[in-house]
């Protein structure tokens, strides 16, 4: 699940330095290199063992959060698929790493990507409806929820194609909205975006019934041996009280990361990836007036 | 290029503080000039006196602080009740009078740090703050205290800060005890801090301040204690973030100021507090090299921000 972190991480570390650092004499950049080497080596350590998914849905989330000022945010999202359980993140990591794996030579980043990274995992076990919310922030893993999906689809008749796939319209009231989802069985397994669990295939578009929300199809990701799409289930959360979280969610999505990294609170446990990993809150950093959930 | 105004040469201030002699209560010198204050041995004195404090109340250093920061802070903005708050006021000052009223109430920020190296505890200013209420409410800047709230928040320890304080123009030191509210936006934070038994002199909250008030900074840029300086009110912007949809409020004075006035207030020519010290917005005819200055904005945050804090 840290996959985003990593490959921003990653991404900066590539890009950002690479304007105030020394050119060797061969014109390589060798610090440059040695931290991306050394990144590469802990990221290496920080999902040994951990599976990775057979592929992910990439979507475009529009989501009007602000109405009152007509603000629209987005940002790219990709649910990781496994036959036992999902994972929704962001996907601007993944899409970074692979830009630049694809642009060796190249400075700058995906101008497809929206560049809104929130770091909210929504972790969805479909034999068993489980469903966990946690969120990172730094280095603290917080569980939000840990509870069942309860979602009560009504599946229609009506039909459509998104790209390749034939997908059937479904309805669920959820979180005081009222839900349309578009899904396929053509692709294995069970899937959805965030809280759009538990229909018998994969969601391919949903959005409410204002269009205020819309998870939109945006392809699907393979999986790759140079960019694993790790699902990685927090293995250790923050003692931290989760009474405390909305606090700290609005001191570090207000706070300007030069006060961040003033605080000293990025290098708890020197050598662990991601919490080298610049923070962001992305949509929770928003004056949001209009909840997905209401 | 913007920059926020803690006292770039507390480091400095933190040497001398470090190799001046062992601590020793210092009063202001009998036969010297009563117009002329050493406000170095104040700061001085400051140390002895945290010293004491630390002795004498243990459980009340930095770190039972950042350990309780998110307990300290209010749910919401409102903090305490406006009636705490004390009234403008409508009389006009001469600068001279505004100075003596003004003074009272404009605080010098601190913070005691250990030295491994020396094996010294020793108080250093950077930055300041104005009082609000007298049993010790007070204003100063976010990044003043962002360190602060950020570690606390995620229950990280600080090796070697010991407390945070502020001192009056008299040279009496009060301990920080908790950030009350943070906007991070806005450049704000409310502080409480410990009046130790004393009466704390709040400043008038004055109303919104036009273009063309005349205003009055008394804050420390870099060891420049109580430094008074005048100018008026040159602009009032407001700026949404059309990624985020938070709106900053600025109000831009002319009144000079530099690092270590990050806090300090800005009164009216009735000493009302019309603003606090915020950041300083620099422009260069060549900006690649920061060459050729020309001239900079003062960049302050508007008092209604302070004001909202307090509700009935």
């Amino acid at each position: 699940m840290n996959k985003g972190i990593i490959a921003a991480a990653f991404a900066i570390a590539l890009a950002v330095p690479a304007f105030a650092q020394q050119q060797t004499p061969d014109g390589g950049n060798k610090k440059a290199d040695d931290a991306a080497a050394k990144m590469k080596e802990e990221a290496k350590a920080y999902f040994a063992d951990t599976d990775t998914a057979e592929y992910g849905v990439r979507y475009r989330l529009f989501y009007l959060y602000n109405k009152e000022k007509n603000l629209l945010f987005e940002e790219d999202r990709v649910v990781l698929v496994r036959p036992e359980v999902t994972l929704d993140m962001s996907y601007e990591g993944i899409g970074e790493t692979r830009w630049r794996l694809a642009n060796p030579n190249s400075r700058g980043g995906d101008m497809g990507l929206a560049y809104h990274l929130t770091p909210s995992f929504y972790f969805y076990y479909p034999e068993t409806d489980r469903f966990v919310k946690t969120y990172r922030i730094i280095s603290e893993e917080f569980l939000l929820s840990d509870g069942k999906s309860e979602n009560k689809w009504e599946i229609g008749k009506e039909e459509k194609k998104i790209g390749l796939y034939n997908c059937r319209k479904a309805t669920c009231e959820i979180g005081g909205r009222k839900w349309t989802a578009w899904f396929t069985t053509d692709l294995p397994h069970r899937a959805g975006p965030r809280t759009l669990t538990g229909l018998p295939g994969v969601v391919l578009e949903a959005y409410d019934q204002d269009r205020e929300v819309r998870w939109m199809f945006n392809g699907l990701v393979e999986n790759m041996p140079e960019s694993p799409l790790y699902v990685k289930i927090p293995s250790k959360y923050t003692d931290i009280p989760v009474e405390n979280f909305p606090k700290i969610l609005r001191l570090f999505s207000l706070s300007d990361n030069s006060y961040i990294q003033s605080a000293g609170v990025m290098s708890k446990s020197p050598g662990y990836y991601p919490e080298k990993y610049r923070p962001s809150t992305g949509i929770d950093a928003c004056l949001v007036d209009n909840p997905i959930e209401r | 290029m913007k920059r926020s105004l803690t006292n770039g040469l507390s480091c400095l201030a933190f040497a001398m503080a470090l190799t001046a002699v062992a601590p020793r209560a210092i009063a202001e010198a009998s036969d010297g000039h009563p117009l002329f204050r050493e406000y170095g041995l104040k700061v001085e004195a400051a140390t002895a006196d945290l010293r004491e404090y630390m002795k004498s109340n243990p459980g009340r250093d930095l770190d039972s602080l950042r350990a309780n920061v998110l307990d300290a802070m209010a749910d919401g903005a409102v903090v305490g009740k406006a009636s705490d708050l004390t009234p403008a006021r409508k009389r006009k000052l001469d600068p001279v009078k505004l100075y003596e009223l003004c003074r009272k109430s404009s605080l010098v920020f601190g913070k005691m740090d250990h030295s491994p190296e020396m094996n010294k505890d020793s108080a250093y200013t950077s930055a300041s703050a104005v009082v609000l209420t007298k049993d010790g409410v007070c204003a100063t800047n976010y990044h003043v205290v962002a360190d602060l709230v950020l570690s606390g928040a995620l229950a990280h320890k600080v090796d070697n800060q010991l407390m945070r304080f502020v001192m009056d123009f008299d040279g009496n030191v009060y301990p920080l005890q908790g950030v009350l509210y943070a906007d991070p936006v806005n450049d704000m934070a409310i502080i409480k801090v410990d009046t130790r038994g004393r009466q704390l002199t709040p400043a008038a909250i004055g109303g919104d301040a036009a273009p063309g008030t005349t205003v009055y900074c008394l804050a420390n840029p870099s060891g420049a204690y109580f430094h008074f300086t005048d100018g008026m009110v040159s602009n009032c912007t407001r700026s949404m973030n059309k990624r985020s949809g938070q709106t900053k409020y600025i109000l831009e004075i002319t009144s000079d100021y530099g690092g270590g006035a990050s806090g300090g207030p800005i009164f009216d020519e009735c000493g009302n507090l019309v603003a606090i010290v915020s950041s300083t917005y620099s422009l260069y005819a060549n900006p690649q090299q920061y060459r050729n200055f020309q001239m900079a904005y003062k960049q302050t945050v508007p008092v209604f921000l302070i004001k909202e804090c307090f509700t009935e």
